[in-house]
């Protein structure tokens, strides 16, 4: 079987994280929400010409309540018929809060050893495409839409380094080129604002689908399912 | 020395045992994993991680639950907190045997 690890030295915890994105499945539903949601927005457009967009903002607020309520149900729903059956089983990783990573001086005695299945993948990618892409570009320059492309990969590039989900060079380097064509395309301006949205949300599932694809090709589903056998 | 040596041979073997000590540090960074997860982790054969899982649990050391996600019967292992304790004890030992200039306390 393939190893699909950070890195072959990583400890258990870091190893039992990165174990959550073997399949590709969380960017391919993040990456779906966010399409939806960009085309609920040109829709919205679309539909009123003027007056406060209150369908994309009814959208939005559900799509994103229903992800940080129900996405982990949906996705353990998913893993439990694709990933655990073919590589196993391990607890899925808690997001990390930002507290964690906050530096403190204490004279206290050190408390227990920190938690290391943890992932802040989520919040990263969150605040990233919420700086980036909910920026309003209506009648902007035709540059714009390429250049928050190219800093959002960027940024997504530099946070991710180092973390149990890295990303590879060429994948951030395919985002920051998605926005070049707009450069001479002109978007109706109804699809202009949810653009860059649009494009993340795409590169995310593509992205996504292209880690399933190798996945399911490394790991043909087993004859046995059953898990232990002690 | 002779401290250091009688420190060794006081570790807990049923951590000690390479194998088993491999299992136990893996589900003590994940929390939870099933059989085939503990077996392409560590390398092992299901027979052989079969009997040292069924040797974990027998002192208490793993909990083994029997349930379904989704559809699917699932077989998941924990580490108890005898488990963890026996671990974090074995953890010390080893570290203060392993320092240069050892004294035992």
């Amino acid at each position: 079987m393939k190893d699909y690890s950070v890195e072959p030295m990583a400890s258990p915890g870091r190893r039992a994280a990165a174990y959550w994105f073997v399949d590709g499945l969380e960017e391919i539903v993040l990456g779906l929400l966010l399409l939806a949601v960009a085309l609920m927005g040109i829709l919205s457009r679309s539909l009123s010409q003027r007056g406060p967009h209150w369908l994309y903002a009814l959208a939005l607020g559900v799509g994103f309540l229903l992800y940080a309520l129900k996405g982990r149900d949906l996705l353990d729903f998913l893993k439990s018929r694709v990933t655990y059956p073919r590589t196993g089983y391990a607890q899925p990783p808690e997001e990390q809060g930002p507290s964690a990573e906050l530096l403190t001086l204490s004279l206290e005695p050190p408390g227990p050893p920190p938690k290391e299945n943890v992932t802040s993948f989520g919040r990263r990618t969150g605040m990233a495409i919420f700086f980036f892409l909910v920026t309003p570009i209506d009648g902007s320059p035709r540059w714009l839409v390429p250049a928050l492309m190219a800093a959002l990969a960027a940024t997504l590039y530099a946070l991710n380094r180092n973390t149990e989900h890295p990303y590879r060079w060429w994948a951030a380097a395919a985002l920051g080129l998605m926005g070049l064509p707009f450069l001479w395309v002109n978007a109706p301006p109804s699809v202009q604002r949810w653009l860059p949205l649009s494009l993340a949300g795409l590169w995310l599932a593509a992205l996504g689908g292209l880690t399933l694809i190798g996945y399911l090709h490394e790991n043909p589903y087993p004859r046995v399912v059953e898990g232990a056998r002690t | 020395v002779t401290t250091r040596i009688q420190e060794i041979s006081r570790l807990d073997r049923l951590v000690h045992e390479p194998a088993r000590l491999t299992i136990i540090a893996i589900l003590d960074g994940a929390g939870e994993a099933d059989f085939l997860y503990l077996q392409r982790e560590g390398g092992f054969t299901q027979g052989n991680l079969s009997g040292h899982l069924a040797r974990l649990e027998e002192a208490g050391y793993v909990q083994i639950e029997k349930k379904f996600k989704g559809k699917l019967p699932l077989t998941v292992c924990r580490l108890s907190s005898k488990g963890h304790a026996a671990f974090l004890a074995y953890s010390r030992s080893m570290l203060g045997i392993l320092k240069p200039g050892y004294r035992a306390q």
